[in-house]
């Protein structure tokens, strides 16, 4: 172990605070860690608990009202709580010494300037290179995080690029003065699983090349186990344990960092709740040959389009009552637009869609009328990817679980009130709390509300579309074992879409793996995640960060390229 | 960026066809015609005007003309010739009256516009950067009587101000010694000395709205996750406000411009009527009065045109600032 090199920034008993209107709130109370030339400490926690505000602290980039109430974080002799937000000294510490990497690459770099010329601009600040020098320095970086061309894609802008390769700009900006210290927040968060390991890999090698000490804030346990040789669990402001990655991993001694660990590995295996499908059962959905093609470039006046893309190629899948399918892909994969075409939210171009509920006439989908979609509507109910934004703000929880009710026209007045009451506890919600609007409720009841308003009008099928990303992880489990719980109880038949595996895994009876519009494989959801037979699919799987030190996956991960297929 | 204008151009056709027959229609629209007014002015002074002599004015006007023949002669002939038809009130080719008019007005509106940009963008930079502070508070007052306080009551104080205490000779373009002359340096200091005044009343009046809109624009980009990078990499304050969310905060700022130009053009009309100056709206009123139509006509063409060639210069400014517009 390394521990014996002297820290490069040692934070003792740092306390950041925000002045709210509501009274003081303590962001991070008493955190004290160390970082050390070429070791890498992640930060752990989930979102709220306080870590990316301990991060930006290192830099003195907590926004007002927030500032850093005590403590000490000493780079050498320098205390950078004493430097203050602006003045020359902490600026000529930033980017220099201590350099941060952000999480949204796109939103993160300015979108009207060329990427060139956002890295140039430190090299030139810092290192006081001239601008040639600094253009040849900046074409260097590029190709060390292995942006193909260099000599070219210095001049684009962020928008002409994918998300991983705006990550990879990042990282280059953020190692042009060669710092000390790399600070990196949730670095891999926006990306694509296959895009997330090939950017630790990159950000953990040129790490160790260059003994840099790293901070790498991450709610991903996976995350961490893969790349950090110490941890800190941070939960509500504090740093509950910390220790070198196997410790915490194993001998975790926190009741929080026990029960996160749990909830993490909980979503490694298969759900226990999980009742399986009916053998024999019929099929309640049948999807054959669905198709979407967009015409790309065609003008306002029609005229001919310039090119067309196949979001959805030639899909075909049939789901059994009482089954979970899940449609697993990466971005772009089409797996969003897949459910989008079964509910015909998006017309489709080409195929069939037939739902075949139990003692009813079969309905073809595609040619419903309007009458028809809305009973066709009653049956198949979608739930949505984000718990704040899919709540309507100025509507309370009766009127937002009462809708499709009231829509449908089937029950009003205290009747109404009946059902959504019956609907809030079938989701675990104490139902006296209908009265409230949605901005009273953490991710986790948001999206237990949002549950409960597509159980509203009973229906046979469940499309959910990524219905946990935006939850923290202990939370994640909850809502899918009371989507199991449901399943048992009534029914219903899931489709659920994700690109994490680990719910895929967790919930689904069989799954469908997307690539460009296609299923490449679809199977039994244990024998497609444990052993793909797609080439693919093994990338896929292989690339997602294991969450335990001693077994790490990613590194021995496989490739997928075009040929190999 | 050839091909975007060029293309540009090319959509401006069907727009301008149709903004100068919707001109034609509108100064159709009121009943009657120049003659109408002319033969009351004719009845109130006392004489008669028979029946033949307004027909044949009729014919000469080709007032009797169905709708599509009238408006085809007026538009080929601006097209074809640059002939914007006969101004009756005038007794003067339409083109005759209008480029004087429209050069003033354009240099006192493009003056103002100026000098609005100048005022409006550094103290709308502040107010964003500085937001609830003294400063900003202090700016909003001045900016919102500046809102408040009607353009001739400004213009009369003004010019009360420098005639009695200045003694500089107010009102019109130039002092009577330089009416006259020739182009000089004296002549165009004199112009300079006149135009101050309209100048300043028109982008006092405009300033409000636009620090109001700078604040807003930047005060929303401030917040944005490229400015944290910025500051990340140690750039001070004032260069990473300036390089960043400035130049995204004024993409809003240049797609006004289209609509800013014609505004200012209509808005000075009151002011430019108090100063006794030479432009283009005093001229508009009266030809709208008198039902002077091909002059009326012209400038309701002329201003439309303005528009467009305003939107024109904003979208291509946009592209050249913003490259995600340039790359679509």
């Amino acid at each position: 172990m390394a521990t014996d090199l002297a820290p490069i920034i040692s934070v003792r008993d740092l306390n950041v605070e925000f002045r709210l209107r509501q009274g003081i709130v303590h962001a991070v109370k008493n955190v004290s860690f160390e970082l050390r030339p070429g070791r890498t400490l992640g930060l752990v926690g989930e979102s709220g608990s306080g870590k990316s505000v301990t991060a930006r602290a290192l830099m003195q980039l907590v926004d007002p009202p927030g500032y850093i109430a005590s403590g000490a974080m000493m780079l050498g002799d320098t205390d950078i709580a004493k430097l203050g937000r602006r003045g020359p000294a902490i600026r000529a510490l930033r980017g220099a010494d201590i350099s941060m990497i952000f999480q949204e690459p796109m939103s993160s770099l300015s979108p009207v300037h060329t990427i060139g010329s956002q890295i140039i601009e430190a090299l030139r600040l810092h290192l006081k290179l001239g601008h040639a020098d600094a253009r040849k320095r900046a074409i260097e970086l590029l190709q060390q995080v292995e942006i193909a061309d260099a000599q070219r894609n210095i001049d684009r802008y962020t928008f002409e690029f994918s998300g991983g390769m705006r990550q990879r700009v990042m990282i280059a900006m953020a190692l042009a003065c060669n710092p000390r210290v790399l600070i990196a927040d949730e670095p891999t968060t926006a990306l694509d699983v296959t895009t997330q390991a090939e950017v630790l890999d990159l950000i953990r090698r040129i790490q160790r090349e260059r003994g840099m000490a790293m901070l790498l804030i991450t709610h991903d346990m996976g995350v961490v186990a893969e790349v950090a040789d110490d941890i800190a669990v941070m939960y509500r402001g504090e740093i509950v344990e910390a220790g070198p990655v196997d410790q915490v991993f194993h001998q975790a001694s926190h009741h929080y960092t026990q029960r996160l660990l749990s909830s993490v590995l909980k979503l490694e295996g298969t759900a226990e709740l999980k009742a399986g499908p009916v053998a024999g059962a019929a099929p309640i959905l049948s999807v054959k040959g669905l198709g979407k093609t967009y015409l790309v470039g065609a003008g306002a006046f029609g005229g001919r389009a310039k090119s067309s893309f196949r979001a959805v190629n030639d899909v075909s899948f049939q789901l059994g009552a009482g089954e979970s399918l899940g449609i697993v892909g990466e971005s772009g994969s089409g797996k969003t637009t897949l459910g989008r075409l079964i509910m015909r939210s998006v017309e489709p171009t080409d195929g069939e869609v037939v739902f075949s509920p139990d003692g009813a006439p079969a309905m073809d989908v595609r040619s419903l009328d309007r009458a028809g979609l809305r009973r066709y509507y009653e049956q198949v109910r979608f739930v949505f990817q984000d718990p704040f934004s899919s709540l309507n703000p100025r509507m309370s929880v009766r009127e937002i679980v009462g809708e499709p009710l009231h829509v449908s026209g089937s029950l009003n007045g205290r009747a109404l009130t009946t059902r959504v009451r019956e609907l809030l506890d079938l989701v675990g919600l104490d139902p006296d709390v209908m009265g409230r609007y949605p901005h009273a409720f953490s991710g986790g009841q948001r999206q237990r509300i949002g549950i409960a308003r597509a159980l509203a009008l009973e229906p046979k099928i469940l499309i959910a579309d990524e219905p946990t990303s935006a939850l923290d992880v202990s939370i994640r489990s909850q809502i899918l074992d009371l989507l199991l719980d449901l399943q048992r109880r009534l029914g219903l038949s899931y489709i659920m879409i994700s690109h994490d595996i680990g719910v895929i895994r967790y919930f689904c009876d069989r799954v469908a793996v997307m690539r460009q519009g296609k299923i490449v494989e679809i199977g039994d959801a244990k024998t497609v995640c444990t052993a793909p037979s797609h080439p693919y699919t093994k990338a896929l799987i292989s690339a997602v960060p294991y969450p335990d030190p001693r077994t790490p996956r990613m590194s021995r991960r496989e490739k997928y390229f075009e040929n190999s297929a | 960026m050839g091909i975007y204008i060029a293309k540009r151009l090319l959509y401006m056709i069907p727009t301008l066809f149709g903004m100068s027959l919707i001109s034609f229609v509108i100064i159709q629209l009121p009943p009657g015609d120049f003659l109408t007014s002319l033969v009351s002015a004719i009845a109130d002074s006392g004489q008669g005007l028979d029946r033949a002599s307004i027909d044949r004015l009729t014919a000469l006007y080709g007032l009797d003309q169905p709708f599509y023949v009238q408006y085809w002669n007026w538009i080929s002939g601006i097209v074809f010739r640059g002939d914007f038809g006969w101004s009756f009130d005038w007794g003067q080719p339409v083109s005759r009256l209008l480029w004087d008019r429209m050069g003033i007005t354009l240099l006192v509106s493009g003056l103002s516009l100026i000098l609005i940009w100048l005022i409006a963008i550094p103290i709308g930079i502040y107010s964003a950067v500085r937001r609830y502070s003294a400063g900003d508070y202090i700016f909003t007052f001045i900016g919102f009587i500046g809102l408040a306080i009607p353009t001739f009551i400004l213009a009369l104080g003004l010019m009360y101000v420098s005639f009695t205490y200045f003694g500089l000779n107010v009102g019109g373009l130039f002092s009577p010694e330089y009416e006259g002359a020739r182009w000089s340096i004296a002549k165009f200091w004199d112009l300079l000395a006149h135009l101050w005044i309209p100048v300043v009343v028109v982008a006092i009046s405009s300033t409000a709205a636009l620090i109001r809109v700078m604040r807003a624009n930047l005060a929303d980009e401030l917040g944005k996750p490229y400015v944290t990078t910025a500051r990340a990499k140690g750039l001070s304050e004032f260069t990473l406000i300036m390089r960043y969310p400035v130049r995204i905060a004024l993409n809003p700022f240049v797609s006004t411009i289209g609509w800013v130009l014609p505004a200012l053009i209509s808005g000075v009309t009151i002011t430019a009527i108090v100063l006794n100056l030479p432009m283009a709206g005093p001229l508009l009123l009266r030809a709208l009065v008198s039902q002077d139509m091909y002059l009326a006509g012209a400038f309701i063409l002329i201003m439309s045109v303005l528009t467009l060639i305003g939107m024109l210069i904003s979208d291509i400014l946009l592209a050249l600032l913003d490259p995600r517009i340039r790359y679509q």
